[in-house]
């Protein structure tokens, strides 16, 4: 069972991702006892992380220092990065209501 | 008033959007990586573009005209969340290409050919530069020209 907590810590740990989302309905997460971890899940042997890039960084870029950073607690999974959304200077923070 | 230039980027002067398989309307391109894929949702390249489009001066907002009145009663709601900077863009991503369509209003006394070039280098730059796509062209539609609203207020007509 691939480590779903750390794949998110370590995503959220990338300084070049504004946070992780879990789509236009909040429906892409892994549902755990007590909680949910937004924004990560394993679908057909693949781990995917939807994140929310900042401006600013070329994004495939971005998605390969989150793989990088994924990669060692997915178990040998193949990493799938969706850049889901951009945070752009000056409008209002992604996910704010 | 709402006068319309709309210019195309290629060298057919012609349409060049690909209609074939190259170009979906759905979803967002990938980059297929040995170690797993990387995708990159259509939202973000509309957003890059958007962006991209209001940077270049002169021009002074962006959408149609019921996209502005609406934004524009939106923007003053409390609850709003600030301008919508995907208003006047619209993209289609492929698998390795976009096309993008904007609708500006442009500041009176500029040259509309010259704001409209403007605009399309710093779109296809940035959305180069920050998803790798290619950019095959991008259509500006100049919607209006804002004129000011800086007229002097006309003198009463008694003492």
């Amino acid at each position: 069972m691939t480590d779903l907590e750390a794949v998110a810590a370590a995503a959220l740990g990338c300084p070049l991702i504004a946070g992780l989302t879990g789509g236009r309905f909040g429906e892409i997460a892994t549902y755990r006892p007590g909680r949910r971890l937004v924004g990560v899940r394993e679908v057909d042997g693949e781990v995917e992380v939807h994140v929310v890039a900042k401006w600013g960084t070329p994004l495939p870029e971005v998605a390969e220092v989150v793989r990088a950073a994924v990669t060692p607690h997915a178990a040998g999974l193949a990493v799938a990065v969706y850049v889901d959304d951009i945070e752009v200077p000056g409008e209002a923070p992604v996910g704010a209501p | 008033m709402a006068q319309q230039t709309t210019t195309n980027l290629g060298p057919s002067g012609g349409d060049l959007r690909p209609t074939g398989a190259d170009v979906r309307t759905t979803g967002g391109h990938s980059l297929l990586t040995s170690q797993g894929r990387t995708s990159i949702a259509d939202s973000v390249v509309e957003k890059i573009a958007g962006v991209a489009a209001r940077e270049v001066s002169g021009v002074h907002e962006m959408g149609r005209g019921a996209a502005r009145a609406f934004g524009t009663i939106k923007e003053k709601l409390p609850v709003g969340s600030g301008p919508n900077v995907t208003q006047g863009v619209s993209v289609e991503v492929g698998e390795r290409q976009a096309a993008v369509d904007i609708d500006v209003v442009v500041d009176y006394g500029v040259s509309i050919p010259d704001v409209s070039q403007a605009v399309r280098d710093n779109v296809i730059q940035r959305i180069e530069r920050m998803t790798g796509l290619e950019v095959t062209e991008v259509n500006v539609s100049v919607d209006d020209v804002y004129l000011g609203d800086d007229s002097p207020p006309e003198p009463p007509r008694v003492q």
